[in-house]
Order: C-alpha cells, then sequence, then structure tokens
C-alpha cells in the first residue's frame, strides 16, 4: 500500500441521518464523509437514493462495523460479498475496518469484542483480511478499539500486535485517538510507548470524539464534544504521521451542527497546520 | 482447541445474561461445558468479572440506544418502561445480520405488545405496533399498505409531539402508505372515522 499516494482529503465527519439537512446546509464546512458501510450493503430504495446523493457531493469514505476481520471462523462470505459490491462501486480512496471480532458460533454480538494479542489470532486476521483484499480494490485501513475487558493469555501488548498484523498485510491505520486515550486510562496504557512501537508511517486517518465515564470506566460512547486531552494527542500526532484525513464520530446526544462544524473547523487546523509545515520544510 | 472455540465462548458470555452468571459462579465447570480444554479453560476462567458484566451491559445498552432512535414514539410514551422492559427484552433475542437494529426494534414491538404485558396500556401498544408498520415499509414490495387500529393514533402523535399529556381516545383509525411505483417516498394518511 502506498500511503503517501493516498489524497489529502482533510477534516470530515461521520455521516448520521439525524442531521442531513444541516450537513447540506453546510457543505462546505465538511471536507470529507465517512459513511457505515453496513448501512449501504442491503439498501432499499431511499438508502440507494440517499448514497448517490452523497456521493454526489462528498468523497466518502466507507468505514465497516461487522466483517469480523478477527473471527477464527472464517468470514462471512455473503457479508463480504455484499461489502466488495459497494465499495467497488464507490471507489473510494480507502475504506476501513477494525482490528476485532464481532460474530462467533452464530451469535452477532453486537458490536466491536477484543481479540487476544495471539499470534494465533494475528495469524487468524492476516488470513481474513488477504480474502477480503482479493475482493475489495481499495486500500484498507484497520482501527484500533477500546475494550472494557482484556482478554487473558496475551503474548505481546496491543501496538506489537497491531503493528504485526499492519506489516503482515500491508494495510494502513486508522488511528483512533480517543479510543487510545480511553485505553490509556482504562488500562494504564503508556501513549508514548504505544505510538512508539506502532509503524507510524502507516497512519492514514484519525477518529476522534469525546466519550463518558460510567463506574470508573471511561466508554467511547461518541456522545460528547471531544475532549481536551484527545485534542492534545491530536496535536501530538500529526506531528509525527502524514495525515491524509481526520473524522469526528459523533452518534450520540448529537448537538446542533454548527458545535460539530466548530470541531471540524478546529480539527482542520490541527491536523492541516502540520501539513501544510511539513510540506513546505520538504521543499527547503 | 483454539481461538474458535474460545470465541465461540465469549459470544455467548457476553450475550447471554443466563449463562454469563452460571460461568461466573462456577467458571471452571461451564469452560469444560464449552469444549475448551488447557490454557484456554485457564485463559477463559482468569477474566475479570467485573469487566466482563461491564461489557456484556454496554453491549445491551448500545442495542438500546439504537432501538430508542428507532421507536422514537413508543419510547417518549413508555419512558423509563422503556429501557425497563428491553433490557428484560435482550435477556431472551439477540438480533443479527445486516438490519439487525432494525430487526431488534420490530422484535421488541412484539414483546411489548404482547398479552404478557398487562400493564400497558393498549394505546401504547398500538403506537409500538404502528411503528413497527414504517419499519416494515422500507422492505414491502407494495405500494400500499393499510392497517386498522382502535385509538386515534393521529391525536396521539400530535399530544407526543407537542409534549402534552396523551389522553388517548378510542376512535377507529386506519393508517394508509401509499407509494407511487419507482419513487422511494411513502405517502401516508391517518384516517379517523367518526362514529355515528
Amino acid at each position: 500500500m502506498s500511503i503517501a499516494s493516498l489524497p489529502i482529503l482533510g477534516a470530515g465527519i461521520g455521516f448520521r441521518d439525524e442531521f442531513t439537512a444541516e450537513l447540506f446546509l453546510n457543505q462546505d464546512k465538511v471536507d470529507f464523509l465517512e459513511i457505515i458501510s453496513d448501512h449501504y450493503l442491503e439498501p432499499n430504495p431511499y438508502k440507494i437514493e440517499q448514497l448517490a446523493l452523497l456521493k454526489k457531493h462528498f468523497t466518502l469514505i466507507p468505514h465497516g462495523i461487522n466483517l469480523s476481520l478477527g473471527s477464527a471462523e472464517g468470514l462471512d462470505k455473503d457479508y463480504v460479498g455484499k461489502l466488495a459490491r459497494l465499495i467497488n462501486e464507490l471507489n473510494p480512496p480507502w475504506w476501513s475496518e477494525h482490528i476485532c471480532f464481532t460474530q462467533a458460533g452464530g451469535i452477532d454480538i453486537g458490536h466491536l469484542a477484543p481479540l487476544p494479542f495471539t499470534w494465533e489470532a494475528i495469524d487468524v486476521i492476516v488470513r481474513n483480511i488477504k480474502e477480503v483484499k482479493q475482493l475489495i480494490a481499495a486500500p484498507l485501513i484497520l482501527e484500533n478499539i477500546t475494550y472494557m475487558l482484556e482478554i487473558p493469555g496475551a503474548e505481546m501488548n496491543e501496538a506489537q500486535f497491531i503493528s504485526e498484523i499492519l506489516e503482515r498485510t500491508d494495510c494502513g491505520m486508522l488511528l483512533d485517538i480517543t479510543n487510545l486515550y480511553i485505553n490509556s486510562v482504562n488500562h494504564n496504557l503508556d501513549i508514548d510507548k504505544f505510538l512508539a512501537q506502532i509503524p507510524l508511517e502507516r497512519v492514514v486517518q484519525l477518529h476522534f470524539v469525546g466519550g463518558h465515564s460510567q463506574h470508573g470506566m471511561l466508554i467511547d460512547s461518541h456522545s460528547r464534544p471531544t475532549n481536551k486531552e484527545v485534542w492534545q494527542l491530536m496535536e501530538r500526532v500529526t506531528e509525527i504521521t502524514n495525515l491524509k484525513g481526520t473524522i469526528l464520530e459523533r452518534d450520540e446526544n448529537l448537538p446542533i451542527f454548527n458545535e460539530l462544524a466548530k470541531e471540524l473547523a478546529q480539527a482542520r487546523q490541527i491536523a492541516f497546520k502540520n501539513s501544510v509545515k511539513k510540506m513546505a520544510l520538504s521543499w527547503v | 482447541m483454539g481461538l474458535t472455540e474460545v470465541q465461540r465462548a465469549l459470544a455467548q458470555l457476553y450475550t447471554s445474561r443466563e449463562l454469563r452468571e452460571k460461568f461466573l459462579a462456577n467458571p471452571q465447570e461451564v469452560a469444560i461445558e464449552f469444549g475448551l480444554t488447557g490454557l484456554d479453560i485457564e485463559h477463559l476462567t482468569a477474566l475479570s468479572a467485573f469487566h466482563l458484566r461491564e461489557f456484556a451491559d454496554s453491549l445491551q445498552h448500545k442495542r438500546l440506544g439504537e432501538v430508542r432512535k428507532i421507536l422514537t414514539l413508543t419510547e417518549k410514551i413508555l419512558k423509563a418502561k422503556f429501557s425497563e422492559l428491553f433490557l428484560e427484552f435482550t435477556n431472551n433475542y439477540v438480533p443479527s445480520g445486516i438490519k439487525k437494529h432494525r430487526d431488534d426494534a420490530i422484535a421488541f414491538t412484539k414483546f411489548i405488545t404482547s398479552p404478557l404485558h398487562k400493564d400497558i396500556p393498549d394505546w401504547s401498544k398500538e403506537i409500538a405496533s404502528y411503528e413497527a408498520v414504517k419499519l416494515q415499509l422500507g422492505e414491502a414490495k407494495k405500494l400500499f399498505v393499510v392497517r386498522r387500529f382502535r385509538y386515534s393514533l393521529k391525536e396521539i402523535i400530535h399530544a407526543i409531539d407537542e409534549g402534552r399529556e396523551v389522553v388517548p381516545r378510542k376512535k377507529l383509525t386506519l393508517a394508509i402508505w401509499i407509494k407511487i411505483p419507482r419513487q422511494t417516498r411513502w405517502y401516508h394518511y391517518l384516517l379517523s372515522i367518526p362514529k355515528f
């Protein structure tokens, strides 16, 4: 995967039906959109029309939530077929999925479940990714998740686990800085060590948003404005990577769109201030 | 044994309260029932009970959040009862597939409208049924759908939208949805038939 050749998309937002009208009224404040692939895999006529409209006005990045790349049983062929059809049709600059599993034994867990940080899990996810890459032409970038529970039996830390997967599959990384911050608090994960261990040159895109606290744990609820620790982390990460895009991933307690647009402006200022500086330096 | 069996066991522990509590009460025995052996048993039984319950609860709440967004009228009329019933409902139903949230919402309306729930007023059950019909329209191959209700849904929906207290009135109502061929939009009418 040639990350350097990917286009810079800027600061975008995860599309949600609830703000469709406001989005079009504020089109100039949104550089690109991330769409949840699953919403368009079996589209009804309304969804087909919606996707065409979004595609006409924005660059779209499909974001998968239920491919279950870490499933040891293998991938759901029917699901993969539908996903491939959608992504190949959209022909996006890249698409994304999570490093996790969401299905096993016929049960749909309903959310992203952590994998054990083991060599066996790496072999499984690498095998599944290779299968998917045969069917989808666009580059795949992989996202780090939050995990409320650690699966015992780890043979390495999370950063080593992710790095090995990225290197062996030649995928880019969608670094969710909110997830990284949450894991650092909930599991005493050392952010500096994490950033030192992952292949930063593979980081293509960021996710950012605010969560909430419950029973002494931070929850990745996508329900609050981005907190200052995550903004600070964005500053740090953009200094050491060559980002192509950053996505505000707000799902719950949606405020008026202007509030979201302000966060996008702040992200753009952080991410692109550094890109411009780096580009200028490369000319010297 | 290996990751396949461990993931199958985890998926069950995450989604079945009954099995999870049985496991936490006797982890070794349940791990063996899962078909695990050796190190896999050791690892599974070392799971943190607190974090396992927290994760399972978060999955339930995530489902609740999605269904709440879909069944907006039902949620407004049932208020706190909506969450209470949903958490009870999730003990026996795990949706799957691409449209799982929609299917979850439809299955939940069936649970709400069950005769077992005598404490839920009939007019509230009718609102839940009405929302279920709307959810199924997206997949409907038909151009015309009509359902009969016993209460004036229009009055109930207006009261909900305006944040007023609902004063349900019995009035035979026909909910009609019509679609023009090759168009995506459904035209919707609620016709209450006056008593003679």
